[in-house]
């Protein structure tokens, strides 16, 4: 589902417990955001995922109401909110670099939300230990914040922004500055967490795997517009645009023209004439996408090419063949296979094949 | 703790900045060496090296610092009969020694208060927003705090004084015979200098400190609850509470001492410590009380230094450091506009007025010529420029004053031979090994005569230097030997971060390419610190050119300083006097105000604690 049809399903605005419509915002002459619209469902979590500077972190700034768009609104429950200030706003916010307050202990941080409201002092002992247990810090009450490690940090920042029972939940690349190794748990946690607390919350990353596995819905940015919205499924199996390709990383792009052969519709590649699936005309952007391949001939498409490079990935392996154009240079292409599959080795030919129904994706240029 | 998080620290107070890799920083020579012709010796030389650098500044300081301090305290002892206390406890209980501190303390407090009030806004302002002409705006903050005392005292009379242009302005308009606005001699006139000397104090310690703060911790309080008041009290001032309390102290330190404003323009009326020294000194040839005197204002600079460098070393707690391309923003709703604009009018107004009324003073005819009853016309004139150079009594004992620009001239190179040559090497010794035991020792030495007043240097000279064997009295060293005891910690916080700011991988490659520890430092060490020399030189030279209250109790009647000469005019009475106090006043603020443009230009960004 692309932005457009987005807007389409105006009628069902109604269901989304935030929306941001139009929203711009430009910093000194440079333009942030460009027409954000998007919306969330209550318990849902939703990933904004895009390049750094691409306004991502803007987006969370305004929702916060730490920043004002210069035009589109924002609304909760059906309201505008540009005018509450953020203190009343009721949403957590986490920062990247977690904004913990350096003179203050582990319990003094994440009590800070607490005093605003009339707690009692027990009530607020309680929660403060609640919150160290949901997040795996019992006993860390009294802990100096500048002691603690890059995970231990991020889960105290969580629980400060989780304590003041927030209705919307932000997270700013929250794993970022942790070691690659500790992420995929962290990531774990943050999930079980919010989904526990049954938690509508917005996540800022610009890793896809992130976004992958912790997401219910994607919100593809780029350059202050959205590329994409749609489930992970749907974002990796129907990549939008040539942009949403390669942040995907799939590599096999190469150009192409369509035309008539015979009494067909064809795409003219370097590869020689792939038979045409959908509806396009002139010049377009091929995607040969490289996990939809067998080696064989099963597939109506084939492909042989000279084996360049191949490397062991555990359940996969990755191929990278050199297959003699049909136009002037030689093409490099990458595929994906199960790793049980015998591969010829390195210099030898390999024959494989895709099907161009669900292989192929074309960017009109 | 600290030491592993130093990068991220704020170091304003440069003393405990050392880049990470300083443990590396004294391995450049090659640790094997083959060829030992004199093993021995050289290890020595090697081991000792930071030792030999700083004998001669140590030498110095011990003395023209610590031997002239002994004198001192032996002078305010000798004449006690009944134990060693008796001196002191007799000028305490004395009720004119207890006003004149009790003075001291009060002026000094409302002063610092005031400079909160004005600076702590306007740190806010430099540290939070981006607007056109900042840098400008910044610079010219600047210019005041470097300002002569002579010059400022000069500049604010031409303004507010009996003479000034508010006053001939306001009894043109009304046909006043005598000035409305008295202000000269007042608690007032001293309070408006010092506030107008330290506000640069505030908006730099407190502004560079805010500017890189984190926002994300405000905004972070306030996505939590808090309103802007809630997270100014909870978070914001919690944070910068060490800056501005070691700002406040250094503030404090400065009223406390200060000596030319409190003369000039608080008159006979007032007196703090430092100007009774200089009264009893001077005119009362009292030296044991004012010896007394002098240790008990030392005893205060000392403890409250020492409250200074604490809180200092507090605030280089860990926390996150931002850019300032992240922290700061552009001014957008009109009412914010309004009031930025005006309170940076206010600011330059307040900051640059009185100098461009003693500049414009200084060449403007309001008064009939000497000798002449009949009315003048007002207008443009050079007259008090031309009458620098004419000895119009005709006096065998009149110093002309452009004798007194050579000699400040003079005495200004001197200081920067003498400074440079002590602090150099000193600079050298701290870089290396940042952390060792003897730098850590040694630097808060090199920094004492910082916390010692300017009339207090000169009373010890006075005291110590005038009899065998060092009797210095008629040297031409004198005087520049206590302007570099002044000048000295400046060039020394200028130079020493330069120097650990070179990595020690450019030494270490020029090792391995075959460069012997000299050209190392002639190739590599000296060009990089280039700047910071040319900073150090013009600290050097305009502290010297501007000092006063060393020089107004050890410079000679026939040789004198420029500002001792706009002083002796200014005590003057008649039109042409305080004309070329005002004419002289302003070649030294020129003087000044470049030198001040030109390491602002050259100072390397963030460094220094200056």
């Amino acid at each position: 589902m692309n932005v457009s049809e987005w807007q389409i399903l105006g009628n069902f605005r109604d269901m989304w417990i935030l929306e941001l419509n139009q929203i711009k915002k430009n910093f000194g002459g440079k333009i942030a955001l460009n027409g954000i619209s998007f919306g969330v469902n209550e318990g849902e979590i939703i990933s904004i995922l895009g390049p750094s500077g691409c306004g991502k972190s803007t987006i969370l700034m305004i929702i916060a109401g730490l920043e004002v768009p210069d035009e589109g609104d924002v609304l909760w429950k059906g309201k505008s909110i540009l005018n509450v200030p953020p203190h009343q706003r009721g949403f957590g916010l986490m920062f990247q670099d977690y904004a913990l307050f350096p003179h203050m202990n582990v319990e003094d941080n994440i009590a800070f939300g607490l005093h605003f409201n009339n707690h009692s002092k027990e009530e607020i002992q309680k929660r403060v230990s609640d919150l160290l247990m949901t997040v795996r810090l019992r006993g860390f009450e009294q802990r100096d914040i500048n002691t603690l490690s890059g995970g231990e940090q991020q889960r105290v920042a969580l629980a400060r922004s989780l304590a003041p029972n927030p209705q919307l939940v932000m997270l700013d690349e929250p794993i970022a500055s942790i070691d690659r190794s500790l992420r995929e748990h962290l990531i774990g946690e943050i999930k079980q967490i919010l989904q526990e607390l049954r938690l509508t919350a917005i996540y800022v990353t610009h890793d896809q795997e992130e976004a992958f596995s912790i997401s219910d819905r994607i919100v593809l940015m780029r350059n202050g517009t959205i590329e994409q919205i749609g489930t992970a499924r749907e974002i990796y199996n129907k990549p939008i645009s040539l942009f949403v390709a390669k942040f995907l990383g799939f590599s096999n792009l190469m150009r192409g023209t369509i035309g008539k052969s015979i009494k067909k519709d064809v795409i003219k590649t370097p590869l020689g004439e792939i038979p045409l699936m959908e509806e396009v005309s002139g010049n377009v952007n091929v995607l040969i996408r490289p996990d939809r391949a067998e080696i064989g001939t099963n597939k109506p498409f084939p492909i042989t090419g000279r084996i360049v490079k191949k490397s062991f990935r555990g359940t996969t392996v990755r191929v990278e063949m050199e297959v003699d154009s049909k136009q002037d240079n030689k093409v490099d292409l990458v595929f994906e296979f199960t790793s049980i599959i015998q591969v010829p080795k390195i210099g030898e030919q390999i024959l494989v094949s895709i099907d161009p129904k669900n292989a192929i994706h074309l960017f009109p240029e | 703790m600290v030491t592993s998080l130093d990068r991220d620290c704020v170091t304003l107070n440069s003393k405990k900045s050392p880049s990470p890799t300083s443990k590396t920083r004294n391995s450049w020579q090659p640790e094997n060496q083959i060829k030992l012709s004199l093993p021995h010796l050289q290890t020595i030389i090697k081991n000792n090296i930071a030792i030999l650098l700083w004998l001669a500044p140590l030498v110095f300081l011990l003395f023209f610092y610590f031997f002239p301090l002994s004198k001192i305290l032996g002078v305010s002892i000798a004449r006690s009969e009944s134990g060693l206390l008796t001196p002191f406890l007799d000028a305490l209980t004395s009720s004119s020694v207890q006003s004149v501190i009790g003075f001291t303390f009060w002026q000094a407090t409302l002063s610092t208060i005031i400079t909160l009030i004005l600076g702590i806004p306007g740190a806010y302002l430099l540290a939070r927003y981006r607007f056109k002409g900042k840098s400008l705006f910044r610079a010219l903050t600047g210019i005041p705090f470097v300002m002569p005392t002579l010059v400022v005292a000069a500049a604010f009379n031409t303004l507010i004084g009996p003479r000034g242009w508010v006053n001939q302005t306001l009894m043109d308009l009304f046909n006043l015979t005598l000035p409305p606005l008295q202000l000269i001699n007042t608690l007032s006139a001293i309070l408006i200098a010092h506030v107008f000397y330290n506000t640069t104090i505030v908006l730099r310690m407190v502004g560079d400190f805010w500017a890189h703060l984190d926002p994300h911790l405000e905004q972070a309080a306030r996505t939590l609850g808090a309103n802007r008041w809630q997270t100014l009290i909870r978070v914001t001032l919690p944070l910068l509470l060490p800056v501005i309390a070691a700002a406040a102290l250094l503030v404090f330190i400065f009223d406390f001492t200060s000596f030319g404003v409190i003369l000039i323009l608080g008159g006979p009326k007032f007196a703090t410590i430092e100007v009774e020294i200089y009264y009893q000194t001077i005119s009362l040839f009292n030296l044991p009380l004012a010896a007394v005197l002098a240790i008990i204002q030392l005893l205060c600079t000392l403890g409250l230094t020492i409250i200074y460098t604490q809180l200092v070393a507090r605030f280089t707690r860990p926390l996150s450091q931002k850019s300032t391309l992240s922290s700061q923003r552009s001014i957008y709703s009109w009412r914010s506009k309004i009031f930025a604009t005006a309170f940076i009018l206010a600011m330059l107004l307040y900051f640059t007025l009185p100098l461009i009324s003693l500049a414009a003073r200084s060449v403007t005819r309001l008064e009939p010529d000497r000798g002449q009853h009949q009315i003048s016309t007002n207008g443009l004139t050079f007259e008090f420029y031309e009458e620098l150079s004419i000895n119009r009594r005709g006096s065998y004992f009149y110093v002309p004053p452009t004798r007194a620009i050579l000699t400040s001239l003079g005495y200004a190179l001197g200081t920067v031979v003498i400074t440079l040559l002590l602090g150099i090497p000193a600079s050298i010794a701290l870089s290396r090994k940042i952390d060792s035991k003897l730098n850590r020792i040694i630097d808060p030495i090199i920094m004492l005569p910082l916390g010692t007043s300017a009339v207090t240097l000169g009373l010890g000279f006075i005291i110590a230097l005038n009899h065998p064997p060092l009797d210095l009295r008629t040297s031409p060293l004198l005087i520049p030997i206590a302007h570099s005891l002044v000048a000295l910690p400046f060039v020394v916080r200028s130079l020493s971060p330069a120097l650990s700011s070179i990595q020690p991988r450019l030494r270490q490659s020029a090792a391995v390419l075959g460069a012997s520890p000299g050209v190392i430092l002639r190739r590599i060490d000296l060009p990089l610190i280039g700047r910071a020399i040319l900073v150090a030189t013009i600290f050097a030279f305009t502290i010297s050119l501007g000092e006063f209250g060393a020089t107004a109790l050890i410079s000679r009647p026939e040789y004198p300083t420029i500002p001792i000469m706009i002083y002796r005019f200014i005590s003057q009475p008649g039109g042409i006097n305080y004309g070329q106090a005002l004419a002289l006043s302003t070649i030294l603020m020129i003087i000044t105000a470049t030198g001040m443009l030109v390491i602002e230009r050259f100072r390397m960004a963030d460094i220094g604690e200056f």
